[in-house]
This record gives C-alpha cells, structure tokens and sequence, in this order.
C-alpha cells in the first residue's frame, strides 16, 4: 500500500495536486493540462485516492476529482510543531549557554555588558 | 473554509528559516552545534533526552543519535554532513534511522543549512531548512517527523494507516 508520503514523490502526482488547489477537475481536464496520457493520470488518481490526498464526486456521468482538506491541515500543523521544535531547542541552547559561559564570567566579570 | 491558497504560498516555497541572536561567541556556537557533549545538553525536545550522540565531523560523515522518553521509547536520526566550514556553516541531511544508522525507508530527507554570524560578540543561527521537492505535501513524512516527536513511532504509523483508511 502506498503511503501517505510516498504518494507524492511521483512529480506527476504532485503537479495533480497543484492542478487542484484552483479547483476540482475532471479526469480529462487534468489529461489535457498535464498532457499525458489518460491511463496514466487515471493510475496517479487512484494513488492518490488511495492516499487520501484527492476524493472523488460523481456529477452525472463525470467523475469530479478534488483535494481533500485534512492532509493540507496535518502540514499546516507539522510545519507549526517543526518550528516550535526549533523555537523550544533554541530556548534550551540559550540556557545552556548561560550554564556554560557562567563559569567564565566569574573570572572575567561584566563579559555581558562590554560586548554590547 | 479552510484557504489552500494560503497554505500553498507557504509550502510552495519548500523551505523556511529560524533564527535567533544567542550571547555567545561565533566559534563557541559551532561547538554547541558540533560536539556530542554539547548536543547532549541541549538537542532534545521535552522530554526525551539525548540518550547516545556521535559525530563524524566531516563531509560524509555521520551525526547519530537516539532521543529516549522517560518511558524508553527510542527514536534515532540520522544527519549526513554536506559541508562544514568552520566556525560559519554547516550543512547537513537528517532522516529517521535505526540503532545502526540505518535511514528509514520511505522516508524522505530534509536539508538543514546552519549559518553562524558574528554581530558585536554575539552570534546569530540562521537555521534555513528544505524539503523534498514533493514537499507540495511531502505532506506526511513529515507529519512522521513531527508526530514523532509527539508520539511514539508505532503510534504514528498506525495513524498514518488510518488516514488511508478514511
């Protein structure tokens, strides 16, 4: 089964994506703007169907592919901890650099004001 | 109504920056950043701890380590470094790995490029980070980097199954 990720190491598969950010489209709308074949965007399709990625809606005898909400909002909430990571590992640092240079400024007293 | 236009002008980019002014001297924040030592201080998020920590500070070479919770559960990552230009760069590949240093697989790579700047006896991180081209959403991977931070690796991928369930 193709995972979440490696769905979207394929560029074709990530160019649908971009595709449907503007709006959901047929199959033959995607075909036509990606010029490939259809066999070959119906096999990315279900890929991404099977990934979550994309759903689909039948209207009448079309078949309406579109982006579905949650796997854009999982990025939005992992940029959001990335950064609070690095936030969080950079407060430790600053901590740590205290502990580490403390040592020193008592033998050379005032290091933080002269370096200002 | 949740605005992809929005999110996409961020992620379209595949790549951002933190930084932050620390009260050091240049060549004392390269060590922070390069010594296990000093890594073992300050590189692990609560409340794991940085359990085992080497360093093979050249290009090629290899940063492992372990971040261990209170529990036991391990995870390892793996770093390869790129270029190393001492005290004012560093450039490096991370990936999840096993004990052995292994990358996991499936699990695509992120690039982190450190630049140390010296301002009046201070010194500023820029830390610059850049996702895989499939990062229109290498969407999930890195949800796997991040949820396991948050969760236990296990935990994860049962959720990533989930969500290709649903």
């Amino acid at each position: 089964m193709k995972t979440l990720w490696t769905a979207l190491t394929e560029p074709h598969r990530v160019q649908i994506v971009e595709l449907l950010r503007d709006g959901s489209l047929t199959v033959g709308q995607i075909t036509e703007r990606l010029g490939l074949q259809q066999p070959q965007v119906s096999k990315h399709l279900k890929v991404l169907s099977e990934a979550a990625i994309v759903e689909v809606q039948p209207q009448a005898n079309r078949r309406i592919y579109q982006l579905r909400r949650e796997p854009f909002q999982e990025l939005e909430t992992w940029l959001h901890s990335f950064r609070r990571l690095w936030e969080e590992r950079f407060d430790h640092l600053e901590d740590y650099l205290v502990e580490l240079q403390g040592n020193e400024q008592h033998t050379s007293s005032g290091v933080e004001d002269n370096d200002v | 109504m949740f605005d992809y236009r929005s999110l996409n002008s961020r992620v379209g980019e595949q790549q951002f920056v933190i930084e932050r002014q620390f009260n050091a001297p240049r060549t004392l924040m390269f060590q922070v950043f390069t010594q296990p030592e000093h890594l073992k201080r300050w590189w692990a998020p609560q409340p794991y701890t940085l359990a085992i920590c080497t360093v093979d500070l050249r290009p090629g070479g290899i940063w492992h380590y372990c971040m261990r919770e209170p529990l036991g559960q391990e995870h390892w990552g793996r770093s390869v470094y790129r270029e190393i230009v001492p005290p004012e760069k560093l450039v490096y590949t991370t990936t999840f790995a096993d004990q052995h240093a292994n990358p996991v697989e499936g699990m695509p790579e992120h690039l982190t490029t450190l630049i140390f700047t010296e301002e009046a006896g201070r010194t500023r991180v820029t830390a610059h980070f850049q996702f895989p081209s499939a990062a229109a959403l290498s969407v999930a991977i890195d949800i796997g980097i991040l949820q396991g931070m948050t969760m236990s690796w296990n935990c994860l991928l049962e959720y990533v199954q989930e969500l290709h369930k649903a």
